[in-house]
């Protein structure tokens, strides 16, 4: 017999058995991670199917049944309005999502491209953006958020653009600091010797490559844009009512913390599980694939 | 069987794995070898074959998720495996001590290199702290730095890569030690000052009547420094005797390969021989003997059982089917 | 030593360019506010003389850039202008609330730090264990909750059901600091146990160990000493972020501090007081930043050295 031959065989078998073996092994070694990432796509659900999984819609009032303690008919209780708090959480689980995805995706926006010009450019261009960077990045974000919001006035979309311009320079200093290691990298070197344009070479080559941070990062940063914009809905700069943002929600709550506490109590208890679940995911998702990154 | 001296250190059947989130790292995997007084004991390979893990494992320096399962390590005549941490921090640094491969990183940027030379003997002599001063200033002159009173109180990051490896080496033969384990200590530096550093190492081996275990890929650095030379390939050792043995008669088809590698001389062939294929996985090493999918020779004995390290005279052992017995 | 002061003296004159660039801005800003600056200063009920002098105290009569060092002028000296909704100077009101802001965040950010710091060492040391893993559960959980929550929560439990503390007013800083402290030993933690563990992978660190040297020596002089050289610029950091935490617990809790006078601020709309505060917090974070950066040249001699030693 060929042993050469059965030699590759058997190899090619036991790359296969390898590869499921080492999914388990994986599973096993991220199992909070994993956990994180069911329980966000259960809440994604929930967003999703929000209209069929609520008994009530948010906004409808029935005043003799206000500030009801958790029953069976409501399971979270009522609000002042008499209000089902169970359905404006599970409503306002889209709200919080949908506005944390926008607020990230406007930080990376900014942050991102931000961060390669500073990253490939270096000298001037770099210290300009670098300083910039981290002077907002010092400033505390609630205060700078608050500042924007009084410009700006009050409203979701005031406050989605007032946290993305508190936190873009996350994605500015990760950005930069891959873009540092990768510039001096053969594969760059040899597409500018070759005269490959600048702007071909950021969004062809760097670009990718910084990728994977920047999805850890986003990960990670989801929770804190929910944490912040719901922070300012609490504050009330956020959304009108009767819009059921968790923050705005709790903020009804605060008023009857003494007579109804459950009205507080629930949409919290669903940020937190929000932005748990986020940040095991993402932690998960940083060991995988980026263990050095530092936030 | 030839010995410079008496056994040193004996190491027998030393098994050291890394336990990682991709599975099982069997980087050392059943490794003996033994070293004597006054003696250059070399551990030659390829990258990631395990060399450095062996050393590390006889410091008990394996960092996380590593483990030391099996086997044992005897210092003159104590297991280092079975000691306490306490009792082994005794050890490292005063009976046994290593020098890196990476001298840029492995000191330490906040103190200055007087301090880091004294702090050796403070522990294990319990010097006063003045007359180690004194004595790290004598030692930076042993090691041939300029300037030593000056250098002394100067930050890691003002030295060049030469000296910060012999910084290191005076660090660690501050207590005079009986064994040196050096990791690819010229690996790092340039080709002029290696030759330097290999010299005043050998310098300090015969003053103190040292030995040094060299872990190196250099087969020149071997031939030209060393008394006994382990050859390992993914965590095992495939061949061992003295450097005269085994470079002048290889035995196995890996140590073989690899000497016949290197190009000699002003020889003109047609082609540079090599050894076909690559490492293997070391996460899911081939069965049976680890070298026989790059095996000219190999068999279907060699598919299946794994070669047992044999003596074939003299001290030279060989783990091969064909070439061993 | 002498490059040292250089190098601080050479920060804080970047810091002056800063201070005015923020200076700037927020003096644009307040020129965008609605509502008439002089009638912001003056009050509704200012005779015509008044509004002339203050015309000319403030430069209102001179083009923009001019009126830029005037209202400078007035800043530097301390006097931040008139509030619209109490007709008074600014500046006493702010100082007489300040204290107890830094009262509540500097108690917070110390306690974070000096509990955060063991319990992210430790952590560090048992990597993989069930010790570390559930430290940083913990430490997540926390670090998850939003503070306004918590703070409800703790009213909630302490307050009301265990009747232990106040629900709010000065009577007790236990609550507003505990909310504002818990998720910051949170981030602590998880940040002291990430450097740690950095730091102990080191291979300067693996020399420590190859010494021989005891394990205290290796762990608290050659790791933990490189660990807080970023732990320290991240306290001084942490001071501005801290007090814009602060805010929120003042909201929820009442305590009379400069974040819950922000707070009102905005929603009066007394855009005065607002952009006073602002520029303090400015202010402060740039010096953070200045006392930051020189910090770290004194902890870390690789820093400072520009043209060798």
């Amino acid at each position: 017999m060929n042993v050469e031959g059965k030699k590759e065989v058997e190899s090619e078998n036991s790359s296969r058995l390898i590869g499921v073996k080492n999914f388990f092994l994986l599973l096993i070694h991220y199992r909070t991670s994993f956990a994180g990432l069911i329980i966000v796509v259960g809440i994604t659900i929930i967003a999703i199917f929000a209209p069929f999984i609520a008994p009530k819609h948010y906004a409808e009032i029935d005043v003799s049944n206000r500030l009801q303690p958790p029953s069976l008919s409501h399971l979270f209780g009522t609000d002042a309005l008499g209000r089902d708090v169970f359905s404006r959480v599970v409503y306002g689980a889209q709200i919080a999502l949908w506005v944390g995805m926008i607020v990230v995706l406007i930080e990376a926006a900014i942050g991102i491209p931000l961060g390669i010009i500073a990253g490939y450019y270096n000298g001037k261009i770099d210290k300009i953006i670098s300083a910039l960077s981290d002077l907002v990045w010092s400033f505390p974000p609630v205060v700078l958020a608050l500042g924007v919001v009084t410009v700006l006035g009050a409203g979701i979309t005031q406050v989605v653009i007032a946290i993305a311009l508190t936190s873009w320079c996350a994605f500015t200093r990760v950005t930069r600091a891959k873009v540092q290691s990768l510039v001096n990298r053969e594969f760059i070197l040899a597409a500018r010797a070759i005269g490959e344009s600048d702007f071909s070479i950021m969004f062809r080559y760097l670009l990718p490559n910084v990728a994977s941070s920047n999805l850890v990062l986003a990960t990670l940063t989801l929770p804190a844009a929910i944490l912040s914009t719901t922070a300012l809905s609490f504050l009330g700069f956020g959304v009108q009512p009767p819009t059921p943002d968790w923050g705005a929600i709790l903020s009804e709550g605060a008023n009857q913390l003494v007579i109804a506490p459950w009205i507080a109590t629930f949409p919290g208890i669903f940020i937190v599980i929000t932005a748990l679940s986020f940040n095991l995911l993402g932690d998960g998702l940083r060991d995988l694939l980026d263990p050095k990154l530092k936030i | 069987m030839t010995t410079l001296g008496a056994p040193l250190l004996v190491v027998k059947d030393l098994r050291t794995y890394f336990y990682s989130n991709r599975g099982v790292l069997k980087a050392v995997d059943g490794v003996s070898l033994t070293v004597d007084e006054n003696e250059v004991f070399c551990i030659i390979g390829e990258t990631g074959c395990g060399k450095s893990v062996t050393a590390l494992s006889v410091m008990r320096l394996i960092p996380y998720p590593g483990k030391i399962l099996n086997g044992s390590i005897l210092f003159r005549g104590v297991d280092l495996l079975k000691l306490s941490e306490g009792e082994m921090q005794r050890i490292r640094g005063k009976e046994i001590a290593m020098i890196f491969q990476n001298p840029m990183k492995s000191l330490n940027p906040v103190f200055n290199i007087g301090y880091q030379i004294s702090e050796p003997p403070i522990i294990h002599f319990g010097l006063p702290s003045n007359e180690a001063w004194k004595q790290s200033i004598d030692l930076i002159e042993k090691v041939k730095i300029p300037d030593p009173q000056l250098r002394a109180k100067n930050y890691p990051h003002t030295l060049s890569g030469g000296m910060k490896q012999r910084s290191m080496i005076a660090m660690m033969i501050s207590c005079e030690p009986k064994l040196l384990i050096a990791d690819e200590p010229t690996t790092a530096l340039d080709v002029t000052v290696q030759a330097q550093i290999m010299h005043l190492l050998l310098d300090i081996k015969k003053q103190h009547g040292m030995s040094i275990m060299l872990i190196t890929h250099n087969f020149g650095l071997v031939a030209e420094t060393g008394d006994k030379v382990a050859v390992m390939y993914c965590g095992k050792i495939v061949e061992s005797g003295t450097v005269k043995d085994v470079f002048q008669e290889p035995i196995h088809p890996y140590t073989q390969g690899l000497l016949k590698c290197i190009p000699v001389g002003f020889e003109h062939k047609k082609e540079i021989d090599y050894i076909p294929g690559t490492l293997p996985n070391p996460l899911n090493p081939p069965l049976g003997c680890r070298f026989h999918p790059r095996c000219k020779q190999a068999t279907k004995k060699c598919v299946t059982e794994e070669p047992q390290l044999i003596e074939i005279g003299n001290g030279h052992m060989v783990a091969c089917h064909i070439n061993g017995g | 030593m002498p490059g040292m002061l250089r190098y601080a003296i050479k920060k804080v004159l970047i810091g002056i360019p800063v201070i005015l660039f923020v200076s700037l801005s927020i003096f644009f800003l307040m020129q965008a506010m609605p509502g008439d600056p002089i009638e912001i200063i003056a009050g509704e009920r200012a005779t015509p003389q008044r509004i002339e002098e203050l015309k000319r105290s403030w430069g209102l009569d001179q083009p923009i850039y001019i009126q830029y060092f005037y209202w400078l002028s007035h800043v530097m000296v301390g006097d931040f202008g008139i509030s619209i909704t109490t007709r008074l100077p600014i500046a006493p009101l702010i100082w007489s609330m300040l204290p107890y802001t830094l009262a509540l965040t500097l108690t917070a950010l110390v306690l974070s730090y000096v509990l955060g710091i063991p319990i992210g060492v430790m952590a560090a040391l048992k990597r993989g264990t069930s010790l570390d893993n559930i430290t940083v559960g913990i430490a997540t959980f926390f670090y998850s909750m939003p503070t306004y929550w918590l703070g409800l929560m703790l009213m909630l439990t302490f307050g009301l059901y265990l009747k232990l503390f106040p629900l709010s007013g000065t009577d007790s800083m236990v609550l507003p600091a505990l909310t504002l402290t818990l998720p910051y030993v949170a981030m602590s933690a998880r940040i002291v146990r990430t450097e740690m563990l950095d730091v102990l992978t080191e291979d300067y660190v693996r020399t420590a160990w190859a010494k021989g040297l005891p394990s205290r020596n290796v762990i608290l002089k050659h790791a933990l000493r490189n660990a807080l050289i970023p732990l320290t610029v991240m306290f001084f950091l942490d001071l501005p972020w801290i007090i814009g935490g602060a805010v929120i617990v003042e909201s929820v809790f009442a305590w009379p501090g400069t974040g819950i006078l922000l707070y009102k601020s905005i929603i009066r709309q007394d855009y005065p007081v607002v952009l006073a505060i602002v520029l303090i917090i400015a202010i402060l974070t740039v010096v953070c930043n200045i006392v930051g950066d020189i910090i770290s040249a004194v902890l870390d001699p690789r820093i400072r050295v520009e043209k060798g030693d």
